[in-house]
């Protein structure tokens, strides 16, 4: 008997702890969202991502919409936008495989980083290293993509892609 | 507030999956008529209701049910306006708490009752030399094996039951976000047009390496 107790007291312990830090976290979240978006600095950062994307990961500013929402808000949100912009302008393969990798990597920063740091994890290493690691990650493997294709086209020269 | 999100979701006629994540079926919200993309191809972050964010599902369907004023009730707030922006975010961070909270209570409960229980103890051992690498005892393989099935809330909860030094929890957390809830988004990529199992071994293996490169590196500073 004294055990059950024991468990069900450390676990609605640690269970209001866990709810307490969530709350702390999500609602200001939610609430700071909804006020900075539409806003003119939100804007323009979102067209700031467009030219960093653009030129450091090799993708086009078509890329720029579904990685800056994956990124921000999570990976349905911006895989959606990836199906949708493939069908609506017919994106290239490597394209979408690098906005793939890229957000597989690293996507809903804010929300998810944030509950890790509500538990104690250093927000530099989360955010920033993890960042960087997406963007070397997506850059290597686009780069393997790429070879891995013109090998086998030269291999067996079918039909152009 | 949630009875009421479900009721405006039921109103405009979107459904809404219970975890936030749910990949199918938030996609015809987030390609909703919120998103729509400027002619230079940037994201107009446009005027607000239904504009995806973080565990939204519920959100979204909820502000399709109030523009549309299916659920009666009082008037929709005016969707420029600061107090409404304020409402909506207070509501929509409510939903989404409670939709966590949901999730990662289970998730802690079950933890720690295998804890409790030895069972945690022997998969610690069999997973001792993996965890090892980066710097994590054995028993951090459950909150890892969870976030990787479930998501993320799920994995924290599970963290919740061992007790862990800041190092470790930042390493974890690494390995975590790259790799998680591989199932749902696998689905997602497999939906954009690319191979949802590779995608989940690469998160799995990149997610590991990540996470060992960033334990050598804090062991160095």
């Amino acid at each position: 008997m004294d055990a059950v107790e024991e468990f069900l007291g450390s676990f609605l312990l640690g269970a209001g702890d866990l709810a307490l830090r969530m709350l702390v976290i999500v609602v200001p979240i939610m609430v700071l969202m909804e006020v900075v978006e539409g806003t003119r600095p939100f804007r323009a950062f979102v067209r700031a991502w467009a030219r960093l994307v653009g030129r450091w990961l090799g993708m086009s500013e078509r890329a720029a919409a579904p990685t800056v929402i994956g990124f921000l808000f999570g990976l349905a949100y911006g895989g959606s936008l990836i199906v949708r912009d493939t069908r609506r302008h017919s994106l290239r393969r490597r394209q979408v495989f690098q906005m793939s990798v890229f957000l597989s990597m690293v996507h809903a920063v804010v929300e998810d980083s944030l509950i890790f740091v509500a538990v104690g994890a250093s927000a530099f290493w989360i955010v920033v290293y993890r960042c960087v690691w997406a963007a070397a990650v997506t850059v290597v493997l686009g780069a393997v993509a790429v070879a891995v294709v013109e090998r086998r086209r030269e291999q067996r020269p079918g039909p152009a892609a | 507030m949630r009875e009421r999100g479900q009721g405006a979701a039921a109103g405009g006629g979107r459904g809404r999956a219970p975890d936030r994540a749910a990949g199918p079926s938030s996609e015809a919200a987030a390609a909703g008529p919120g998103y729509g993309t400027a002619p230079d191809g940037t994201a107009g972050p446009s005027s607000g209701d239904a504009v995806p964010s973080p565990g939204a599902d519920a959100r979204v369907a909820g502000a399709a049910g109030e523009a549309c004023a299916c659920g009666g009730g009082e008037p929709a707030p005016d969707p420029r306006s600061f107090r409404g922006d304020l409402r909506r975010g207070l509501r929509a961070g409510l939903v989404t708490f409670w939709d966590l909270v949901k999730m990662m209570v289970p998730a802690y409960f079950l933890a720690l009752l295998l804890e409790r229980l030895g069972v945690i103890d022997v998969l610690a051992r069999g997973a001792e030399p993996v965890m090892s690498l980066l710097g994590l005892p054995g028993e951090a393989a459950v909150p890892l094996v969870v976030g990787y099935v479930l998501n993320v809330y799920a994995a924290l909860g599970a963290m919740q039951a061992l007790s862990l030094s800041a190092q470790q929890v930042t390493v974890l957390a690494i390995a975590v976000l790259i790799g998680h809830n591989l199932l749902v988004e696998g689905v997602v990529l497999q939906r954009a047009g690319m191979n949802g199992v590779a995608f989940g071994v690469l998160r799995i293996l990149a997610g590991l390496a990540a996470a060992g490169i960033a334990n050598l590196l804090m062991g160095m500073l």
